[in-house]
């Protein structure tokens, strides 16, 4: 049976008709002796037939279309990024922070699927900080940990950004006190890795979108 | 044929045996070349259907696009085999892609997959394109011209769908074989050449990918039973 697993590589180029013909002699003489190979020959058939058909309905549509369905989209407005009340929530996960009562890693399932290492800006120049996505369907987390941050004001927070080009997307925000560290969980849309980077502003109102007051940032890299 | 191969990426003008090109997956851009935004949503290769309709859903045209590289060949296919015009086919691209776009957010992944969900909004508007048609065509007497054809009577186009489905999420180096095989027409030589790729690495490579797609696609013969 040295043969079989050589022979059982070239069982898809079988079913696709492709192989050269001493080697389809060959395949065809270990399918009369091996059961578990004709098995698999038939399971790969099926595949091959349904990619057959779909390749035989599928046409180019003609270069423009894209285009014109582009402009014929609607027009709307990116959804809002941070609701009346991230600010207050923002506010009471600080303060669970403080008390030490946010969950622990251990209850956190999934493994990290993206991370990046922040880098100051001039504004924090001794900032630093990791961000990680973690979880599977669902239930993604990104969790933030940072430090060397300017300690929240009165009505400021930090808001942390899934960035691609000119498109932002929050992915929540939260208070440093005076230690200037932060390290959060925060729930993430499930394509949260699929941004090229991620930033972290300073904000001090309810404008849903970014403050030019950028503190850090980084790329997302797969891991 | 032109084109290149790249990355995780295939990007020919492929041809599928009918003297037609085909566009398909990310990246695939008939015509042979790349513009700049398909080299910029080259990342969505990675990313699976369902993420993208969420970000349609916050107003992502460029994951529309993905969606778009991927599923419309198919769309369009749709429309020229039921449809049998090429202006009602591209009427139908742009209505369903629009309803994409409209109902992303109202689109929910436990009542099927996205290519569920797609196949359903497809067949639906090639109906109604049907009888729009009937309608415009009718004899003297008000009686339709031609009887209009029923869209998917077999249930193929249903397992088009999810072959369409399984295959955006077979790993890019599977997809890349079977891809350049059944939709570009290439040998299993000349994906060897290619992809500078050993010969037998591509019919190995092609054995495992039939048979992740094989896995991967699961057919539920009786789900259109409580269509919309």
């Amino acid at each position: 049976m040295s043969e079989h697993p050589e022979l059982r590589n070239l069982l898809g180029p079988y079913v696709m008709g492709t192989l050269e013909p001493h080697e389809e002699r060959e395949v065809e003489d270990h399918l009369e002796r091996c059961a578990s190979c004709r098995e698999e020959a038939r399971e790969l058939r099926l595949a091959h037939e349904h990619l057959a058909a779909l390749a035989y309905n599928t046409e180019t549509p003609p270069d423009d279309l894209e285009g014109r369905v582009v402009a014929g989209l609607p027009r709307r407005q990116s959804r809002r990024r941070i609701p009346a009340w991230a600010p207050p929530a923002a506010a009471i996960l600080s303060l669970l922070a403080v008390l030490g009562v946010l969950l622990t890693p251990a209850l956190f399932e999934g493994k990290a699927l993206a991370s990046a290492s922040l880098n100051p800006t001039d504004r924090a120049p001794d900032a630093g900080g990791e961000v990680s996505i973690q979880g599977t369907g669902e239930n993604m987390e990104m969790r933030l940990e940072a430090w060397g941050l300017p300690p929240c004001k009165s009505e400021q927070y930090y808001e942390l950004w899934l960035v691609e080009g000119h498109d932002r997307v929050s992915a929540g925000s939260f208070t440093v006190g005076q230690s200037g560290r932060v390290d959060v969980r925060l729930n993430a849309p499930n394509f949260a890795g699929s941004y090229p980077k991620v930033g972290i502003t300073a904000e001090h109102d309810k404008d849903p979108r970014p403050s030019d007051a950028k503190m850090l940032s980084g790329e997302l890299h797969e891991i | 044929m032109k084109g290149l191969v790249s990355g995780s990426a295939v990007c020919l003008a492929p041809d599928n045996g009918r003297g037609q090109d085909i566009i398909w997956s990310v990246g695939h851009r008939a015509g042979g070349t790349v513009s700049a935004g398909g080299l910029g949503r080259l990342w969505m290769d990675r990313v699976e259907d369902e993420a993208l309709v969420q970000r349609v859903a916050s107003g992502d045209e460029r994951a529309l696009a993905g969606l778009y590289d991927r599923y419309a060949g198919l769309v369009y296919g749709t429309g020229m085999r039921y449809l049998r015009d090429r202006g009602t086919a591209e009427e139908l691209v742009q209505d369903v892609f629009t309803s994409v776009w409209k109902n992303a957010a109202g689109f929910d992944p436990a009542r099927g997959g996205f290519a569920t969900w797609l196949y359903r909004i497809t067949r639906n508007r090639a109906t109604d394109l049907i009888r729009r048609r009937k309608a415009r065509v009718r004899t003297v007497d008000g009686e339709p011209l031609v009887e209009p054809g029923e869209v998917d009577p077999s249930g193929e186009l249903s397992r088009n769908f999810d072959v369409a489905a399984a295959l955006s999420r077979l790993s890019s180096v599977h997809r890349e074989v079977l891809v350049l095989a059944y939709f570009h027409g290439l040998s299993q030589r000349e994906i060897s050449d290619r992809t500078a790729t050993p010969l037998g690495t591509v019919k190995s490579r092609t054995t495992a990918a039939l048979r992740a797609l094989r896995e991967t696609m699961s057919f539920e013969e009786d789900r259109w039973s409580a269509d919309e």
